[in-house]
């Protein structure tokens, strides 16, 4: 038996999908549903990028008058952001499924099918807060969807800001996805999976938080620009 | 199956008011979450000279005009007709009187009564002069001159009185009390001209002469007097405007003449405006059919040119362009990109060398309402980037949309791999965080 993979028509009733998946041996059109999410997350990449809002630290170059040395700055900016979207998507795509495939034993091609959501979801997530930003005409270090602005209320330092911003309304969508897959799949019970996951969220959150406070110019040989 | 409902129905409240709560903290003005700012609009202002212009048609007139008087009584024969022209010394009338002399002694006790008048109207003038140099808040200026000249004859009985009163009151303006008391100077000046002319002639016949170079306007004769009008040769211009453009003219605006039927360029200024509108005056008649004239009132403005006109005819058309304001170095902006305007004070959004967005004071110049434009002189430098007047935070970070040029093969050989690998990180250090909002 085989499976005909269809994306959207199993996005929300993913019910179906993981009893297919759990009958069949082989997955068809798997290949090509990675492939068109992988476009759509390069495609939001460059957009957000053409649109500039990842390109901030480089408007001083063109403020002094260096409009080649700018230009020259947002192309390879442009190349930058492709690269960091296959970065994202591989970290998630192959990382993220190894890694639970290690603590869980499922099976590496349902995770990966599984990780095909989450990535969807966080995308999704993504898509709709460029939307936001453009409509608004600026953009904010923290997220309206996740906890960053309550944090920052009543939190001072920036870093627990950063920190919280990781956890949002997408990354509960995204831990309820995971959980059902791995509690059909496995046979870890729902408090060590949950624990599982809660746990690598916050550890993911807190990397991520510390890479936002760190200056990474500062590090650069030669003191960069 | 109820339970699972109901549970979907509170946790979909739950995440609603939770963003939404969410987005009224992010997005409200004074919210604590910094932004970066997106710059769709923006110029990069070019220093240059600019200058605002009046364009107007002018009609070249006499610069003044002598109005030689005779009694009937003492004349004999007029000698010239309208139109004539006369050199200065010749005889435009001969007299019917026997004693030269005492016809001498009249003309010489008028030199003197006007002499005394004129040093009158001076020292009103130097005192104008200083009580504007004070800037005193009220300054009366009152003078009275009466020259009387009795010479040695008991004919000769001349009288000059001249009064000068005038009120500066808090609001006025020194010049203008200033320009009636120069325009009075000018003509004690003119009638002294003529007189002393007399005076110079070394003819034995008595006969009245011209006191300069010029052309017989009109001869006027009434039942006492006859009136010879003389006018130089030379031309000045004066055209009209209306109340709208009589604000804009001051005295000494730099002028461009030009005619078109000698295809030749003056340089001029603006001398005076008339404060009163003209109604009867063969000049604006003139001018009106060169230059549609509004129904409106209109001001007689007269334009000096540097140097002496004479192959103009009088009434001739003159295209003027009076330069009405001018800035040197300064710079062009939109006029509705200020933030914050005041006559000569604005705010406008621009981005900092690191890349922030502020709000700079400017000093402006003047207003260009034709092209929707003002002209800052003070508080940009040149290249600087200004933005529109949308509402954006201080010192917040700022980007721009992907620039369309593509960058030069020469520019990207000349930069280093750390600048690449600047260029490759940078947008993932963490970007310059606004300071707070006061």
């Amino acid at each position: 038996m085989f499976l005909e993979f269809h994306f959207w028509r199993y996005f929300f009733t993913r019910g179906y999908l993981l009893e297919n998946l759990a009958e069949t041996e082989t997955i068809r059109g798997l290949k090509k549903r990675v492939g068109i999410l992988l476009a759509c997350t390069i495609a939001l990449y460059i957009l957000m990028d053409v649109w500039g809002m990842t390109t901030t630290s480089l408007t001083s170059i063109y403020v002094l008058g260096f409009s080649d040395t700018y230009a020259i700055a947002r192309w390879v900016s442009l190349f930058a952001v492709i690269l960091w979207a296959l970065v994202y998507f591989s970290f998630h795509f192959f990382g993220v499924s190894y890694l639970l495939h290690l603590l869980t034993k499922i099976p590496v091609r349902i995770a990966a099918v599984m990780q095909l959501y989450v990535i969807a979801t966080l995308v999704i997530e993504k898509a709709l807060l460029f939307f936001v930003f453009a409509l608004v005409g600026y953009t904010t270090h923290l997220s309206f969807l996740s906890f960053g602005p309550l944090a920052a209320q009543f939190l001072d330092h920036s870093y627990f800001h950063y920190f919280f911003n990781q956890f949002s309304v997408f990354t509960g969508v995204v831990i309820a996805i995971q959980l059902q897959f791995l509690r059909r799949f496995t046979t870890v019970s729902t408090k060590v999976l949950l624990v599982i996951l809660i746990g690598m969220t916050i550890l993911f959150a807190a990397v991520v938080a510390l890479i936002s406070v760190i200056p990474i110019d500062r590090l650069l040989p030669g003191g960069a620009l | 199956m109820m339970k699972t409902r109901l549970y979907i129905i509170g946790l979909s409240i739950a995440i609603t008011a939770f963003v939404a709560a969410n987005a009224i903290l992010v997005f409200k003005e004074d919210s604590i979450v910094s932004r970066n700012y997106y710059i769709e609009d923006h110029v990069r202002v070019a220093e240059g000279d600019y200058k605002r212009e009046l364009e107007k048609e002018a009609v070249a007139v006499p610069t003044t005009s002598f109005a030689l008087a005779v009694n009937r009584e003492e004349l004999k024969d007029v000698l010239v007709e309208q139109g004539d022209a006369v050199t200065n010394g010749q005889p435009i009338a001969t007299l019917d009187t026997t004693d030269i002399d005492q016809q001498r002694a009249e003309w010489d006790a008028r030199s003197g009564a006007y002499e005394a008048e004129l040093r009158e109207l001076n020292s009103v003038l130097s005192t104008l002069r200083t009580a504007k140099s004070r800037s005193n808040s009220t300054t009366s200026a009152r003078g009275t001159s009466t020259g009387r000249g009795s010479s040695t004859d008991e004919v000769v009985d001349v009288t000059v009185t001249s009064n000068v009163d005038v009120e500066i009151s808090e609001d006025a303006t020194y010049d203008s009390a200033m320009a009636a008391i120069e325009e009075k100077i000018a003509e004690v000046e003119r009638e002294l001209a003529v007189v002393d002319a007399q005076l110079t002639s070394t003819s034995e016949a008595p006969e009245f002469v011209s006191p300069i170079d010029g052309v017989v306007e009109k001869v006027e004769e009434y039942e006492t007097q006859v009136i010879v009008h003389i006018t130089p040769n030379e031309a000045t211009l004066v055209t009209f405007v209306e109340e709208k453009n009589w604000h804009e003219i001051e005295p000494t605006q730099p002028v461009q003449a030009y005619s078109t039927h000698l295809a030749k360029f003056y340089s001029a200024e603006t001398a005076a405006k008339g404060t009163v509108p003209v109604t009867d005056n063969r000049w604006k008649e003139i001018h009106g059919q060169f230059e549609e004239q509004p129904d409106l009132p209109l001001y007689e403005v007269q334009i000096t040119p540097s140097e002496t006109i004479t192959e103009l005819p009088f009434g001739a058309n003159v295209n003027v362009t009076i330069t009405i304001d001018e800035a040197t170095n300064a710079m062009r902006l939109r006029d509705d990109w200020t933030i914050v305007r005041d006559l000569e004070y604005a705010e406008i959004y621009s981005i900092s060398q690191q890349g922030t967005i502020g709000r700079i004071p400017v000093t402006i110049a003047f207003d260009m309402p034709e092209t929707q434009s003002i002209i800052v002189s003070d508080g940009l430098v040149n290249g600087q980037l200004v933005l529109d007047d949308k509402f954006r935070r201080n010192n917040a970070p700022a980007f721009l949309p992907h620039p369309f040029e593509l960058p030069s093969w020469e520019s990207v050989k000349a930069l280093g791999w750390r600048d690449y690998l600047a260029f490759l990180l940078h947008q993932y250090k963490d970007a310059p965080v606004e300071e707070p909002v006061e």
